[in-house]
């Protein structure tokens, strides 16, 4: 990113991104689901590898932070969170108009954001497993927009039938057999 | 048998059988006529047949040269008769052949065949005790075919012509002449049994009359058949011996019921052969039956078996049910378990994160309004130590026990929810474990019934079982009957039947050998002088056996066949005269008083022989009134001695008689 001034040196583009990129975060198994598509697409067996992580983990037990799907899918209201990392200078948002007339938002980071990471994880070393997960969670989404992650999720069947109101389901179950079964290959 | 007179009635016949045999006269009555045995014991009354005239017409064929000729000779009667010509072929024998067709009804006989297609009616008048037949047959000329001649037989009485046959010349003629002189003579036929073919022979007529034709030497001395002892009982049936056609039928009749029976009781030997095989083999098949069914299980016992398992089966049933129900019990509450697990970990990761995460965020200062996010001042917050909150400078971060509080209570549940999973899972395994085993009872169970069930199917054997057995007793007892009976064939005859057979046949026998004794001594001797007078030289002596002729000629016991034509032809010329005298001269006897003979001195015979035969022949017709011999032959000097001009057909020179 260009400076700007005030620090911000990163941007992070799309609200829908970001909330379908915390989808996975909270939805371990889902991740891990995304992880076996990457890995039958190009055999790379560390997407294997850390789908199966996820699992010896037992992170889609632990791990999983339910939601209930909205009209829009499982969205979380981001203002909250973000407020909170708003008001310590970690991040800033900004709401910017696109040449199509329709609008994105867009949050900016910079250098205090990775400091704070740092010590963050220095300190509480528990923390790192954030870390770990959204690099996973970003290496699914790649550079697709938000529209195309959303598309992956209701790819997912239990996501795309979950009726509205009600809890998306785990797909712990699924994976695991499916991972048996390319480990069975 | 005891020392008394032997029957000479019907009466005494059926009686000294009766007695015999011990058994009862209609018994006997009855058997013979069941054997077609007719008592003769009446003495038979002498027939005299005799030739009266021989017509023979025709259409003589010779050296393509037709000439009708026109045979007659008539105004015959007892007597010596011949027919001469000077010498041979000169038609003698035809005419001689054709009265004894005529007589036989056998055409063309022994008529030369192209003579016999010349002739075109031959007409044959004989009388038989003066009662006048004749028969005669007309065809075309030239025809050899005696069915397509026709044929009559008539009888001439006072006033009156029966016509006793009509028909074709053929074998209806033969039957027709057959039965006028069975029955007009008084012969019956007599039979003979030829066991190899097991067969009964008749013989008629034909054998009979060839007894009353002697055309030179033959192989019977009496008669032209040697099989079945004919010549010697021709000569007892022409001699008259009573009994003697019963003695036949009786003899016939025995012979053929012993030959049955033999063969009825070869039959029962290998019938009971058999029947012991069978059996053996039923009491084989019953020794495995019954052990088959002693093999069989006791049903009652199996049922209450099956009885006893089905309840055990069922509570096993209910235990697998409960266990069933206990594992889906166990497992739901490990289900359960797993989740608090889950919940409890996530509830303290969740914690812990928190707490983590507000250790790191509680120290950040604000950089700006977190209402309107308008920027704070620089320097609004000094710096303050680490441990102090950002915002409102609390210095006691950590001593916010709550957080921690929670951790530890949580972690706490993490424990307990661990446990209780184990524990469930535990449960879960002990549940499947009684699970399996009840099944494995279950099925041990169910194994058993089934064997059971299948045992108890099978052991319906029992009831086939036994009726195979009863049906085995059953077979058994009905053979034993049969062939304890030891039964002859119904269709031999019974003991009794052949007893009184052989009964009937020995009394016969006796009687009639005992009157034939003597007749045949006669015979013997009569017949002995005769050939001595014909010149059969060095005849020592002669004697009939019931087969055969026994001679003693130059000290060499021989037999008719050893003799040469010459002797032959005089001692059958000396038997059949011989035999007539006999028959004749005891008052009885069914000679017909006939005699034709052919030719007798061509063969071998001096003219002194033949002198001394015709001689005799002479004085033997001389003596017994009525009958009749007719002689061919060759005119000679001796023959104008003995046979009146009258009495003789002559052809003189080349010409034939016809």
């Amino acid at each position: 990113m260009d400076s700007s001034g005030d620090g911000w040196d990163r941007v992070f583009r799309g609200e829908k991104r970001a909330l379908a990129i915390d989808f996975w975060i909270r939805y371990p198994d889902y991740l891990a689901d995304q992880l076996l598509n990457l890995y039958s697409q190009t055999h790379d067996s560390s997407t294997l590898e850390a789908a199966e992580r996820i699992f010896a983990n037992n992170e889609p037990d632990v791990r999983i932070v339910k939601m209930i799907r909205w009209r829009r899918g499982a969205y979380d209201d981001l203002q909250t969170s973000l407020s909170v990392l708003v008001y310590r200078g970690l991040v800033r948002s900004i709401k910017r108009k696109l040449p199509t007339g329709g609008y994105q938002y867009e949050y900016l980071s910079g250098a205090n954001a990775r400091e704070f990471l740092e010590e963050a994880v220095t300190e509480q070393p528990t923390l790192i497993w954030y870390e770990n997960q959204t690099q996973l969670a970003l290496m699914v989404a790649q550079g697709k927009s938000g529209s195309a992650l959303k598309d992956l999720h209701y790819a997912e069947e239990e996501y795309a039938s979950t009726p509205f109101g009600a809890t998306i389901p785990a797909i712990k179950h699924r994976v695991l057999k499916r991972i048996a079964e390319i480990q069975g290959i | 048998m005891e020392d008394k007179s032997l029957p000479t009635t019907i009466k005494e016949w059926h009686t000294a059988i009766a007695t015999e045999t011990n058994t009862s006269e209609e018994n006997v009555v009855s058997l013979l006529e069941t054997h077609g045995i007719k008592p003769q014991p009446v003495l038979p009354r002498a027939r005299t047949l005799n030739i009266h005239a021989v017509f023979i017409e025709g259409l003589k064929c010779a050296k393509e040269q037709t000439e009708r000729f026109d045979f007659k000779w008539t105004e015959l009667n007892d007597g010596v008769w011949a027919l001469l010509s000077e010498g041979n072929s000169k038609g003698k024998s035809s005419i001689i052949s054709t009265i004894r067709a005529a007589l036989q009804g056998r055409f063309p006989g022994k008529i030369k065949r192209d003579v016999w297609s010349w002739m075109d009616f031959i007409k044959v008048e004989f009388s038989i005790d003066h009662v006048p037949y004749s028969v005669s047959i007309q065809k075309a000329a030239g025809e050899t075919d005696p069915t397509k001649a026709t044929a009559s037989l008539l009888r001439h009485t006072k006033d009156l012509v029966v016509h006793l046959y009509q028909g074709s010349a053929g074998e209806e003629l033969k039957e027709a002449m057959e039965d006028l002189f069975m029955d007009e003579l008084g012969f019956d036929h007599f039979h003979a049994y030829k066991s190899a073919k097991d067969v009964m022979v008749e013989h008629g007529w034909p054998a009979m009359s060839s007894a009353l034709f002697i055309t030179g030497a033959g192989p019977a001395i009496f008669g032209d058949h040697t099989e079945d002892g004919l010549p010697m009982r021709l000569i007892q049936l022409f001699i008259g011996l009573p009994w003697v056609s019963t003695y036949t039928a009786v003899s016939t009749a025995l012979k053929r019921a012993k030959n049955t029976l033999e063969k009825a009781t070869a039959q029962t030997a290998s019938a009971q052969a058999k029947a012991a095989l069978r059996m053996a083999e039923l009491n084989r098949q019953l020794t495995e039956r019954r052990a088959e069914l002693a093999n069989q299980p006791d049903r009652v016992t199996l049922r209450s078996e099956l009885n006893r398992l089905d309840s055990l089966l069922s509570q096993a049933q209910l235990g697998v049910t409960a266990c069933r129900n206990k594992l889906a019990a166990t497992r739901a509450v490990a289900h359960e378990s797993e989740n608090s697990y889950s919940d409890a970990r996530r509830q303290l990761q969740q914690a812990q994160d928190e707490a983590a995460a507000g250790y790191v965020f509680r120290k950040l200062k604000p950089s700006c309004c977190p209402a309107c996010e308008t920027g704070f001042t620089p320097g609004r917050f000094g710096t303050t130590e680490q441990s102090t909150c950002g915002l409102c400078g609390n210095p006691s971060l950590h001593e916010n026990d709550d957080s921690e509080t929670d951790v530890i209570a949580l972690d706490a549940a993490v424990g307990d929810a661990r446990t209780m999973r184990k524990t469930a899972y535990e449960t879960v395994h002990i549940a499947e474990a009684s699970l399996e085993k009840a099944e494995t009872e279950r099925s041990q169970y169910l194994l058993k019934i089934q064997e059971v069930g299948n045992a108890l199917s099978e052991s319906d054997q029992s009831e086939s079982l036994r009726l195979d057995i009863a049906v085995l007793e059953g077979r058994l007892a009905e053979l034993d009957v049969t062939t304890t009976d030891g039964q002859v064939a119904t269709e031999a005859p019974s003991m009794e039947s052949l007893q009184i057979l052989k009964a009937a046949e020995k009394l016969t026998k006796a009687m009639m050998e005992e009157l034939q004794a003597e007749i045949m001594a006669e015979l013997e001797a009569e017949v002995f002088g005769m050939t001595e007078r014909f010149g059969v030289r060095n005849l020592e002596a002669f004697c009939f056996k019931a087969h055969k002729m026994v001679l003693k000629q130059g000290g060499v016991e021989t037999t008719f066949t050893g003799l040469n034509d010459g002797e032959n032809l005089r001692m059958r010329v000396a038997t059949a005269l011989a035999t007539l005298k006999v028959a004749r001269s005891r008052g009885f006897g069914r000679h017909p008083g006939l005699l034709v003979l052919d030719s007798p001195a061509a063969t071998e015979m001096s003219p002194e022989d033949f002198t001394a035969l015709i001689g005799a022949v002479s004085k033997t017709v001389r003596e017994i009134p009525g009958i009749q011999v007719l002689v061919g032959a060759v005119l000679r000097p001796e023959l104008e001695l003995v046979i009146p001009t009258t009495h003789r057909k002559v052809a003189l020179g080349a010409a034939g008689l016809f």
